[in-house]
C-alpha cells in the first residue's frame, strides 16, 4: 500500500519531466507539423546552461536558493531559446519548403552536435549539480517526496497552464494555430510566418531548458547525452498525449511516468523503457490521435 | 575494475582526448627509448593511453614501467642484456589501439606489457598470440582475456570474478548480511561482478531478493529503488559505475532505503560522490588496493613520489610488477626468445611483487590477486576497511 | 500614363481626381517551371473603383493575384499600390500596406472558431479597434452572430464565404482582391455573395474581382479585363465588354456560369446595390 502510493508519487514527478519535455515536441510540432528531436539537445544544453549559471552566481556570492533557483531556470530558458532560435535559422528555416524527412534528419543531425558540443566544453563525465533545494525530503506515512520533485510538478503545471493561455488567448497564439493550419493564409492576415515560428522553435527551446535545470535540481546529475533517452521519452510523452495538443503534453508525460513506475511492481526494472517503447508503438498503430487528439486539423 | 570503465569510455576517447590530451612532449604513437648498449637490448612493448580522457593511468603506468627498467639497467641488465622500452600510445581506443599489436610485432619484441583496456587487450592478444610473443597485463581485469586458449597470455592484475567474490565474503562473514538485492548496469564489468557475487553470496549461505538489470544512462531511479526499499534487502550491491551508484544512493536514501550500498571499484570515481552526496558516505566498494595502502609497495610508492613528484595511480604498482615478472622470466629462461619467455613466465608461481606474490595458474591469471573492501568516510575519501589477506 | 487617361470613363465617382492608382501592375509574368502562367500583365486599379478580371480556367487570374499579393515572386514586371513599389514583398508586408486577398477557394482556419478567423483578419489592426471591426463585420453578416463560437470548418460553404469575407473586411483593406468568391456555392448562397461584394465595393475601397461569372461581375465592376492564356485579350467599361461580340461568345453565349444563371436582362438593376 505504502509502495504503491510511493510509485504513484515517482510516477506524477518523472511523468511532470516528460510533460514539459514533451510540451516543447508539441509547441513546435502543432505549428510546423516538425517533429523537432533537436529538443533532446536543447533540454541538455538548457540544464548545463543552468548550472553555469548557478556556478556563476555562486562564485559572485549568491547564496539565496530561490534566487540561485529562478537565475538558473530563467538564464537557461533565455540562452536556451536563443540557442533554439539558432537551430530554426540554420536547421530549420532553409528546409523549410523541402520534403518533412529533411528537416527531421537535420533536427537529428543537431541533437548529436548539440550533445558533442556540451562534451567538448564539459567533458564526457557526469555534472553536479548544487542540492538547492536541500537534502531532506518530506515523508508523509510511507510516502517521501523531495522539495525539487513537488517544484518540477509545479512548474510543469505553470508552463503548461501558460502555454495553453498563450496559444488560446493571445493575438501571438491564434496566429501560431492559424500557421498551423496554413502559413500562406497566416500570412495574407498580415502575420509575419518566419517570425511566429520562429518564436515557437525559442518556446519550444526555453521549455526544454526548464525541463533540463529541474531534472538537475532534482536528480543531482546531468550528462551530455541526457537528451537522447529523455528526448525519446518525451516524444513518447508527446504522442501519447496528442502531439500538437498542449494539456495533451502533460497528460501524456503524467500517464508515461505512472505507467513506467507502475509496471515496475509488477516486472523486473529491464521494462521501463520496453514499455516506453511499447506506448509509442501501440499510440502510432491504434490512436496516432493519443489520448486528447489533435484538433481536428482540417484544412478548410 | 577499469576493464569496464575503460571499455565503455574508450569509444568516447577520441573525441575527449582532442580536448584533454595531456602535455606529454612527442606523444605521437609511438617513440622508443633505447638504454640498451653492447649486447642484443631485450625490447619490451608497452601498450597504454598516453594521451586522452584516460592518460593520467597511462602516463602513471609508464612511469612505474621506467622505474622498474632504470633499476634493472643500473644493475646491468638482465643476463648482460639491456631492457630497452617500446612505448605506443594507444588513446584508449581500439582501432588505435590494436594496430599497437601489429606495430610491436613488426618491431620484434620480445615481450609486451598491455593493453589496459579489455576491449584492446582482448583483440590486441591474439595478434600476439599468432605472432607468439608473450603479453602480460597489467590492467586489463576481463576474464575473458585469459579464458581464449592463449598460452601466451599472463595477468598481474585480479579478475572482475574475483572482486564479486570478495564483496560476497565480506557481506555474509564481516557484515553478516542475510539479504541482498543486486543491480547491475548490464555492462560486461558491471555485470559479471554482480553475477559473481550473487552465486558466491547464495554458496555462503545469504539470499537474493532480486537481481536486476538497469540502465545506466537514467537519471531517475526511484520507482526502482520503491520496490527494492519494500523488500528491506540488507545489502544493496551494485554492479557498475560511479554516476548511477551516486544517483542509486542518492535517492534511495531519501527513499528512506536502510540497505548497505555495496559496490566496486568501478564506482572509485568522482561523479560517485557528486551526485552521491552525502548519502555516499558508508557505501563499501571492492578494489584492488591503491598502491600507497600496501605495505608491500612502499618503497616503491617512495620512489616514484621521489622521481615523479606525483603519486602513482592505482595500476601503476601492477605495471611495475608486470616488467620485473618478465624478467624474472628471462632469467629462469635464460633466453631472451619469446617462447623461451612464455615458457618460463608459465613457471612463475613465487613471484614477490609490490603488489604482493604473483602466482600464474594454467590459463595465466594470477591466482593471488589482491582485493579489499574501502569504505567512504565522511570527507569522502576512501580508506581500507576489509583486508581479506591481511590474517 | 496621365491621370485623365487612368480614370476611365464610367469608373465610380473617385474622391479626388489627383490621386493616382491604388493598384498597378506592369509587364507581370509568373512563371512555374517551364510553364509561363502569366505572360506580361498591365493592369491598373483606381481608388474606390471595382474591376473585374474575367477569363477562363487556367486563363492566370489566380496566379495574377498571388503575385500582386505577394505568395509567389513574378518572374518579371512590376507591382506598386499607392504609386509605392512593392514588387517581391513579402505577404504580410503587403497586408500592413492595406492590400488584402480573399483566396480562391476560401482557406478559412477550420479549427479555429469564426470568431478567431475574424479576429485574425484584423491582426494588422491596432488592438483595441478589433472590437469595433468586429461588430462592424456582424452588421454585414448578422448570420455568423450567432456561430461566433463555432469552429469554422464546421461551417456550410456560404458561412464559411461570408467568414473569408469577413474575415478581410476586418483588416479594414484599402485594395480587397477576390479570387472567385462564388466559387462552389449554390446560386441562392452566391447571389447573396454577390449581393455582399456589391455591397463592398460601394464602401470605396478598391476591389479587384476575380470571376468566372461574366454577367454577374460585370454588374458589379464598372471595368473589366478579360485575360486568355496569360495575356490581357481585352479590356473595357462592364458595358462595353458585355456588349463586345468576343465575350458574347466565348463567356456568355455557351458560357458554364450561365447555365446555373438564366439569361438576365443586362439593364436590369445589378444585385444588391442600391
Ligand atoms: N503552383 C503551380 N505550379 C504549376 N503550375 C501552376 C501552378 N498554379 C497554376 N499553374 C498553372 O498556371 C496556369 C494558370 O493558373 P491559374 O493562375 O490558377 O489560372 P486561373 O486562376 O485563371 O484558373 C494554369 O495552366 C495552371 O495549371
Ligand atoms: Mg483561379
Amino acid at each position: 500500500m505504502g509502495t504503491l502510493a510511493q510509485q504513484l508519487v515517482n510516477g506524477v514527478v518523472i511523468g511532470a519531466v516528460y510533460g514539459l519535455i514533451a510540451l516543447g515536441y508539441t509547441m513546435v510540432y502543432g505549428i510546423v507539423r516538425l517533429i523537432n528531436f533537436a529538443q533532446g539537445g536543447l533540454y541538455a544544453a538548457g540544464a548545463f546552461i543552468g548550472l553555469e549559471v548557478v556556478e556563476i552566481l555562486q562564485a559572485h556570492r549568491v547564496e539565496s536558493p530561490a534566487l540561485l533557483i529562478l537565475a538558473a531556470l530563467a538564464g537557461a530558458m533565455i540562452a536556451t531559446g536563443a540557442l533554439a532560435f539558432l537551430v530554426e535559422r540554420v536547421a530549420y528555416r532553409p528546409l523549410r519548403r523541402a520534403p518533412i524527412l529533411s528537416a527531421l534528419v537535420s533536427s537529428l543531425a543537431v541533437l548529436f552536435l548539440i550533445e558533442n558540443v556540451i562534451q567538448l566544453l564539459t567533458g564526457a563525465q557526469p555534472q553536479t549539480y548544487p542540492s538547492l533545494l536541500g537534502l531532506q525530503p518530506w515523508t508523509l506515512g510511507p510516502i517521501t517526496l523531495a522539495p525539487s520533485g513537488l517544484l518540477i510538478v509545479l512548474v510543469a503545471l505553470g508552463l503548461m497552464g501558460a502555454m495553453q493561455w498563450f496559444v488560446q488567448r493571445t493575438r501571438t497564439g491564434r496566429a501560431m494555430r492559424a500557421i498551423a493550419v496554413n502559413q500562406e493564409v497566416a500570412g495574407l492576415m498580415g502575420v509575419d510566418v518566419r517570425r511566429v515560428v520562429a518564436l515557437t522553435f525559442v518556446m519550444g527551446g526555453a521549455l526544454g531548458a526548464a525541463a533540463g535545470v529541474l531534472v538537475g535540481l532534482n536528480y543531482g546529475t546531468i550528462t551530455f547525452n541526457m537528451g537522447e533517452l529523455a528526448g525519446l521519452e518525451g516524444f513518447t510523452a508527446a504522442v501519447l498525449g496528442g502531439i500538437g495538443n498542449v494539456p495533451g503534453a502533460l497528460v501524456g508525460g503524467l500517464v508515461l511516468g505512472l505507467l513506467q513506475s507502475l509496471i515496475t511492481i509488477v516486472l523486473p526494472n529491464q521494462w521501463n523503457e520496453a514499455v516506453v517503447f511499447a506506448v509509442l508503438i501501440a499510440v502510432l498503430a491504434f490512436r496516432p490521435r493519443g489520448i486528447l487528439g489533435e484538433r481536428v486539423a482540417e484544412r478548410a | 575494475m577499469q576493464a569496464g570503465t575503460r571499455m565503455r569510455r574508450s569509444a568516447l576517447a577520441g573525441v575527449v582526448g582532442i580536448a584533454s590530451a595531456v602535455a606529454l612532449v612527442g606523444w605521437n604513437g609511438a617513440q622508443a627509448h633505447v638504454h640498451a648498449a653492447g649486447a642484443t637490448p631485450v625490447k619490451i612493448g608497452f601498450a597504454n593511453p598516453l594521451t586522452g580522457s584516460e592518460a593520467s593511468y597511462g602516463v602513471s603506468d609508464y612511469n612505474a614501467v621506467k622505474l622498474a627498467v632504470n633499476s634493472v639497467n643500473a644493475k646491468g641488465g638482465v643476463d648482460g642484456h639491456k631492457v630497452q622500452i617500446i612505448a605506443y600510445d594507444t588513446k584508449a581506443d581500439p582501432a588505435t589501439g590494436i594496430a599497437g599489436a601489429h606495430y610491436f610485432v613488426s618491431q620484434g619484441v620480445n615481450a609486451v606489457i598491455g593493453f589496459f583496456n579489455s576491449d584492446i587487450s582482448i583483440p590486441a592478444s591474439a595478434i600476439l598470440h599468432a605472432a607468439g610473443i608473450p603479453m602480460v597485463s597489467a590492467a586489463s581485469t576481463n576474464p575473458k582475456l585469459t579464458e581464449q586458449g592463449f598460452h601466451n597470455v599472463f595477468r598481474v592484475c585480479g579478475t572482475d570474478n574475483e572482486q564479486g567474490l570478495v564483496e560476497a565474503e565480506f557481506a555474509r562473514n564481516v557484515l553478516h548480511a542475510k539479504t541482498a538485492v543486486v543491480l547491475d548496469d548490464e555492462e560486461v564489468y558491471g555485470e559479471g561482478v554482480s553475477q559473481f557475487f550473487a552465486n558466491d553470496f547464495k554458496k555462503l549461505g545469504g539470499k537474493i531478493l532480486s537481481h536486476q538489470g538497469i540502465n545506466p544512462n537514467l537519471t531517475d531511479y526511484t520507482s526502482l529503488l520503491t520496490q527494492v526499499k519494500a523488500m528491506h534487502p540488507d545489502i544493496l550491491q551494485f554492479g557498475g559505475f560511479d554516476p548511477a551508484a551516486g544517483l542509486l544512493v542518492k535517492q534511495g536514501r531519501s527513499l528512506g532505503l536502510k540497505s548497505t550500498f555495496i559496490s566496486d571499484d568501478g564506482v572509485i570515481g568522482p561523479a560517485f560522490t557528486q551526485a552521491g552526496g552525502r548519502s555516499a558516505v558508508g557505501s563499501f566498494l571492492s578494489s584492488a588496493p591503491s598502491p600507497q595502502d600496501l605495505a608491500s609497495a612502499r618503497p616503491f610508492v617512495a620512489e616514484y613520489v621521489r622521481t615523479y613528484h606525483a603519486q602513482p595511480t592505482e595500476f601503476a604498482g601492477y605495471n611495475y610488477d608486470a616488467l620485473n615478472v618478465i624478467v624474472q622470466a628471462i632469467r629462469d629462461a635464460h633466453s631472451i626468445t619469446p617462447a623461451a619467455i612464455i615458457r618460463a613466465l608459465a613457471g612463475i608461481h613465487t613471484f614477490k611483487g609490490v603488489t604482493g606474490r604473483v602466482d600464474f595458474n594454467s590459463i595465466g591469471n594470477n591466482t593471488t590477486p589482491e582485493y579489499v573492501i574501502y569504505r567512504v568516510q565522511s570527507n569522502y575519501s576512501n580508506k581500507i576497511y576489509w583486508n581479506p589477506n591481511a590474517h | 500614363m496621365s491621370e485623365a487617361e487612368a480614370a476611365p470613363p464610367g469608373a465610380v465617382p473617385v474622391p479626388s481626381a489627383r490621386t493616382g492608382p491604388a493598384l498597378a501592375v506592369q509587364g507581370l509574368r509568373v512563371r512555374y517551371g517551364a510553364v509561363e502562367a502569366v505572360r506580361g500583365i498591365d493592369l491598373e486599379l483606381m481608388p474606390g473603383e471595382c474591376v473585374a478580371i474575367l477569363g477562363a480556367n487556367g486563363a492566370g487570374k489566380t496566379s495574377t493575384l498571388r503575385a500582386i499579393a505577394g505568395l509567389v515572386r513574378p518572374s518579371a514586371g512590376q507591382v506598386r499600390i499607392d504609386g509605392r513599389i512593392v514588387t517581391g514583398q513579402p505577404s504580410h508586408r503587403l497586408a500592413q500596406r492595406g492590400l488584402t486577398l480573399v483566396p480562391e477557394g476560401r482557406q478559412i482556419f477550420g479549427p479555429l472558431s469564426v470568431q478567431e478567423n475574424l479576429e485574425l483578419g484584423g491582426y494588422t489592426r491596432a488592438r483595441a479597434s478589433v472590437r469595433t471591426g468586429l461588430e462592424e463585420v456582424l452588421e454585414v453578416f448578422p448570420a455568423l452572430r450567432p456561430r461566433l463560437a463555432t469552429l469554422a470548418g464546421n461551417l456550410s460553404g456560404g458561412e464559411q464565404q461570408m467568414v473569408a469575407l469577413g474575415r478581410a473586411l476586418m483588416a479594414e483593406p484599402r485594395l480587397l482582391m477576390l479570387d472567385e468568391p462564388s466559387l462552389g456555392l449554390a446560386p441562392q448562397v452566391a447571389t447573396q455573395i454577390f449581393q455582399v461584394v456589391a455591397a463592398i465595393a460601394a464602401r470605396g475601397l478598391a476591389v479587384l474581382l476575380v470571376e468566372q461569372n461574366v454577367h454577374r461581375a460585370l454588374r458589379v465592376a464598372s471595368r473589366g479585363y478579360v485575360l486568355e492564356l496569360g495575356r490581357v485579350a481585352l479590356q473595357g467599361p462592364s458595358a462595353d465588354l458585355l456588349a463586345s461580340p468576343h465575350v458574347r461568345r466565348a463567356y456568355l453565349g455557351h458560357g458554364m456560369g450561365e447555365a446555373a444563371a438564366p439569361a438576365t436582362p443586362p439593364a436590369a438593376t445589378p444585385d444588391g446595390l442600391r
